[in-house]
């Protein structure tokens, strides 16, 4: 049963660390949580943003590459019989916005990005539809 | 105004519970897949011992659905473990009596149904049936094959 094992702790991490991903943009740059927390000061004395960001860039294609993994050792498996085909829709749809929100933020690491507001957006808008779908994956699959 | 020093204290000590708080989920999240694939993968009795068990006595199989009765009664066949993930049918009949505090695992009392396989725990009774106490859902897990 260890593709069962793989296929749980994989999906799990990709939770996880889908958390850690939302939180760490607000925790490197000036927000009420980092204010809150008292990081702020600190950062102020070490690396630009663009470069404290490389811990963020760096999750996001673990994340990605998790999630790939999760999907793929339960279809070589052929673990999917008897599991709820909705929620398998939702978690190939959240695999499909993750390898786009992989995208988007690649082009958000080009410092003279011209539509850098529009893209953040974009980037944002994407982490919702990433976590809604996650979320609803997780409810049907678990 | 604070010093540089205890701002960098701060900073530190809340990236650290911070970094601890993610490692506890990690650690939770090994364990508990290590749980499930642990009873997914848990003992099972072979024909012969099967039709060996004493009533009253505990018994661990696999089964493959055959039916379900209107008051819940399930009847089935024993699964013979082949390998971790292949079972193959014998001709035991294993009959299955769950009540309400049956804890039905990785699925829905709904997912038990004629074709479902299903790792039963539970009491042999007078009249061979089991008494189910939990119930694992292993249908899309393990291929069924003939003996």
């Amino acid at each position: 049963m260890s593709s069962v094992f793989y296929t749980s702790v994989s999906g799990w991490a990709a939770v996880i660390l889908v958390g850690v991903e939302i939180v760490l943009p607000y925790l490197l740059r000036r927000s009420w949580l980092s204010l809150r927390l008292g990081l702020r000061m600190a950062q102020d004395f070490v690396a630009p943003y663009f470069k404290r960001m490389w811990v963020h860039c760096w999750l996001g294609y673990l994340v990605a590459g998790l999630s790939f993994l999760h999907a793929w050792v339960p279809m070589q498996a052929g673990h999917l019989r008897g599991v709820s085909l909705a929620g398998l829709w939702l978690g190939t749809a959240a695999l499909f916005l993750l390898a786009l929100q992989v995208a988007v933020g690649l082009a958000l690491r080009e410092p003279g990005l011209p539509e850098r507001r529009q893209i953040r957006r974009w980037h944002y808008g994407l982490m919702i539809g990433v976590v809604v779908m996650v979320a609803g994956h997780v409810w049907l699959n678990k | 105004m604070e010093s540089d020093n205890k701002v960098e204290g701060r900073a530190r000590v809340v990236w650290g519970v911070l970094i601890a708080v993610v490692v506890l989920l990690f650690a939770l999240a090994v364990w508990k897949s290590g749980a499930t694939a642990k009873m997914m993968s848990a003992a099972s009795s072979s024909e012969q011992e099967f039709s060996r068990i004493a009533a009253g006595s505990a018994a661990k199989f696999v089964a493959e659905i055959t039916e379900v009765s209107a008051e819940g009664k399930i009847t089935g066949r024993l699964l013979q473990k082949k390998t971790e993930e292949v079972y193959a049918r014998t001709a035991t009949v294993a009959m299955v009596q769950p009540n309400e505090h049956t804890k039905i695992v990785m699925g829905k009392p709904a997912d038990l149904r004629a074709g479902a396989v299903v790792h039963i725990t539970g009491t042999v009774q007078k009249d061979r049936a089991v008494a189910a106490e939990q119930i694992v859902i292993l249908t899309g897990y393990i291929k069924v094959q003939e003996r």
